[in-house]
Order: structure tokens, then C-alpha cells, then sequence
């Protein structure tokens, strides 16, 4: 089997428009400052002594503060012990700006990552069922709104 | 126009689709790619990490699967029904395992013992749920998913707004839309001659399949067995080029046609070239 028109160029274009890719890195960089913005607020709200980064003792804080818990529990000290120690990447005891800018930045990525993942499963049920749809009408289905493979049942 | 050229399904295979950049169409076909490479993966008779393999290598008869399996599936047993059994994936699957044996005996051996086994009324689909009738049974979707994958590549592109486009897997064919002006032309390849067509097909918004006996075949002791598995010796037509609305349906009614020439095609369809 050989194709008519196929044995062209690769590619061949006179259009230039770049409107779609400019969108892109605008938006991309629109995401950066709020990036950036949430880690200057959470340092500001955990750097109570104002030197720039955050120690141990300040992070239990914090911790301790959203929990509502005020005393030393071990289990809650263990938990803020592991993610101080994730988010402290360079293990330098303090969590700088930057470190704690990647981590969010890595969460975020992850939870696009998830979206992704469900929007492609969701796609591939849409178009499964438009083709179900067209073979099923080629044939005379009356019912032809559903996907179901009940209605492929003769 | 952009066009791409690479392997999927043990064929060549190629896109054509017209798009403002190339940047565009880079980007529109790592996503298509991203798709065909899940769908060759999943449904492969051989992928040891396919849903296919874990079907035919199941510890019970009973089996639950995938919901776009089911319905892949729900399809291929509609058109056993409709083809009358000539175009069957446990036929194609269950005597596949023949093609393993290294001497003709063994072969027909082999293709003895599985033959009772070796046909679409053992399986039994209940939503996704999939009920086997004997340990024997096989399914093999290679009759059936490099269609789908065609006819969802092309579906695909539709929703991303490209206005023509032609999708060629192995000539498993679909096109929509113009190409400069004309409808997509289409050469059937001579099975003997590969540089001359025998005839030649105007398609838009349509599919084109052709299945032949001829490109793809296991030798053993000399002696060629067509990848399309029939419970018939006799071969009258060593190609067949049919015309219809989606690949799935061209894909079937082209192979059923082969294996079993005296079933009647459904009006929504055409025989494009028959050799």
C-alpha cells in the first residue's frame, strides 16, 4: 500500500504565527511569581527570628500551630522531622527561600502530573465512545447514545 | 502539511496533518505517539506485561477487565456474530500458539489438539467481566486494535481542530478532510510488484483497509501460514480492499472477507480492490 501525496517535504508552511507559544511562556511565568510569592509568605510566617531561613525550631512551630498543638508530642515531632529534613535539600539544618520555592514547585508538578493522568483516561472514554457511536449508526443502531458494550449485544 | 514516519504494531506506519508550525506538529504527534505505544503495549499478544498476556495466562477462568478492554472486546464479539465466526479473535488467539512449534508434525499437532478450543463461543462478556469456557482458549487482538488505534488517532485529531489529516498504520487507512485541494489518493500495492499499484482509491472521510496473505506469514519446514488464521485450506482471494466509515469496520470485513468469501458486505460499505 503506497500513499498519493505523501512523497513530499516533510514539512511545508507559510504561516509564522507564534500567538500560541507566547500564551504559554506568559502563562508560565505568571505561575512563577505566585510560586514565588506563596514561598516569600510562608518564610516571612515561619522565619520568626528574621534571618532568611528556617530552623528546626521554628518549622516544629509552625508545625505545631496549624495542628493546634502545643505540647511536644513524639509522633508530631517524628512527622516534622522527616518533611524538615525532605524540604532541607542541601541538609545545610535550615530550609532557605529556594528550597522551600523548589518543594512547592515539586508539589505542584506532581499534582498537575495526576491531572493529567485523569483528563487522558477521560479522553480516551470520550473517544471510545464516539467511535462506538459511529459504528454502531453504520449499522442502524437505533440506540446509538451510549457506550456502553451492552448495545453491542446482538 | 506535516508528516511523520515511524513503526508501531510490527508495521510501518505514517501521519499526515496540516498545521501552522512544525513546533505544532511535533507537539501533536508526541501525543499521539504517547497513545499508540499505550494501546500497542496493552493489547499485545506477546508483551508479557500486557492485559492480553495476563488474559491468556490467567489462573481461573474468570477474568476482570479494563473498561476500554470490555468494550474492545464487546466490539470483536459483534463482529464474530456478524461475520459468522470468520473473523474470531479466539481463533486467531488460541491457534497462534501453534506458530511456536518448530516442525510442521508439531505444528499440526499442536493446531489438532486446540482446535475444539479455537473459536469465540468459549468466551462469555458480562460488562468487564470475561468468562472462558476451558483453560485452552486464547484471544489475540491483533485482528482488531491496530484499527482502533487508527480510527482513535484520527478521532484525536479531529478534537484537536485539524482540518485533514490521513492516518496509516500498516495500510490500515483513514482520512478526512482535503489534501492541496483533492481528496486523499490512495494506491492498493501489488502484492508481487511492490513499486506498482493496482489500483488506486480517492478517499475522504473514510477508511481504507486492505488484508492480504501475502506481506506477513509464518514459515515452517518451507511451508507459509498467513498471519490471518482460517479454519479454511482453501484461499480464493489473496488480497482484499474494502471501503467503510471507520478502519474498525473496514479492518474486520476485509480479513472476514478473506477467510470466508461468500458472506455478504453490509451496505454501508465497499470493496475497493479484490486480487
Amino acid at each position: 500500500m503506497t500513499i498519493g501525496n505523501s512523497l513530499t517535504s516533510s514539512y511545508s508552511s507559510n504561516v509564522h504565527s507564534q500567538s500560541s507559544a507566547s500564551s504559554m511562556s506568559s502563562s508560565s511565568q505568571d505561575f512563577g511569581n505566585v510560586m514565588s510569592q506563596m514561598a516569600s509568605t510562608l518564610m516571612t510566617s515561619m522565619d520568626t527570628n528574621n534571618n532568611n531561613s528556617i530552623d528546626k525550631s521554628e518549622f516544629q512551630q509552625a508545625i505545631d500551630s496549624l495542628s493546634g498543638n502545643s505540647s511536644n508530642a513524639s509522633t508530631s515531632s517524628s512527622n516534622a522531622d522527616q518533611i524538615f529534613s525532605a524540604l532541607d535539600t542541601n541538609k545545610d539544618g535550615t530550609i532557605s527561600s529556594d528550597e522551600l520555592l523548589s518543594a512547592l514547585k515539586q508539589a505542584q508538578s506532581s499534582d498537575d502530573a495526576s491531572a493529567t493522568q485523569t483528563s487522558t483516561q477521560k479522553s480516551i472514554e470520550d473517544l471510545q465512545s464516539s467511535l462506538l457511536q459511529k459504528i454502531l449508526a453504520a449499522y442502524g443502531s437505533t440506540d446509538t447514545t451510549t457506550s456502553s458494550n451492552a448495545s453491542l449485544i446482538a | 502539511m506535516y508528516i511523520a514516519h515511524f513503526s508501531a504494531f510490527t508495521t510501518p506506519c505514517e501521519l499526515q496533518f496540516d498545521v501552522a508550525t512544525k513546533e505544532e506538529g511535533d507537539r501533536i504527534l508526541a501525543s499521539l505517539l504517547t497513545d499508540v505505544k499505550y494501546l500497542q503495549k496493552q493489547y499485545s499478544f506477546f508483551d508479557v506485561t500486557s492485559e492480553i498476556y495476563a488474559i491468556n495466562h490467567r489462573q481461573s477462568d474468570t477474568f476482570t477487565l479494563s473498561k476500554e478492554l470490555s468494550v474492545i472486546l464487546a466490539l470483536a464479539l459483534f463482529y464474530a456474530r456478524l461475520t459468522q465466526g470468520a473473523f474470531d479473535i479466539a481463533l486467531a488467539g488460541t491457534l497462534k500458539q501453534a506458530q511456536k512449534a518448530i516442525s510442521l508434525h508439531e505444528y499440526q499437532a499442536i493446531s489438532a489438539k486446540l482446535t475444539p478450543f479455537a473459536n469465540f463461543t468459549a468466551l462469555n462478556l458480562e460488562g468487564e467481566r470475561l468468562y472462558f469456557s476451558n483453560p485452552y482458549t486464547q484471544i489475540d487482538l491483533g485482528g482488531i486494535v491496530k484499527e482502533y488505534a487508527v480510527d482513535q488517532t484520527i478521532m484525536r485529531l479531529q478534537t484537536m481542530g485539524i482540518s485533514s489529516a490521513l492516518v496509516n498504520f500498516g495500510g490500515d487507512i483513514a482520512a478526512y478532510g482535503m489534501c492541496h485541494d483533492e481528496p486523499w489518493c490512495i494506491g492498493i500495492q501489488d502484492p508481487k510488484k511492490p513499486d506498482v499499484n493496482v489500483a488506486t482509491v480517492m478517499l475522504r472521510d473514510a477508511s481504507l483497509c486492505t488484508s492480504g496473505h501475502s506481506k506477513r506469514y509464518t514459515a515452517i519446514e518451507e511451508h507459509r501460514f498467513s498471519h490471518i488464521i482460517s479454519p479454511h485450506s482453501e484461499q480464493r482471494y489473496a488480497q482484499m480492499s474494502i471501503i467503510a466509515p471507520t478502519t474498525v469496520d473496514a479492518g474486520v470485513w476485509s480479513t472476514a472477507l478473506l477467510v470466508n468469501p461468500t458472506l455478504s458486505l453490509p451496505k454501508h460499505m465497499s470493496k475497493a480492490f479484490v486480487l
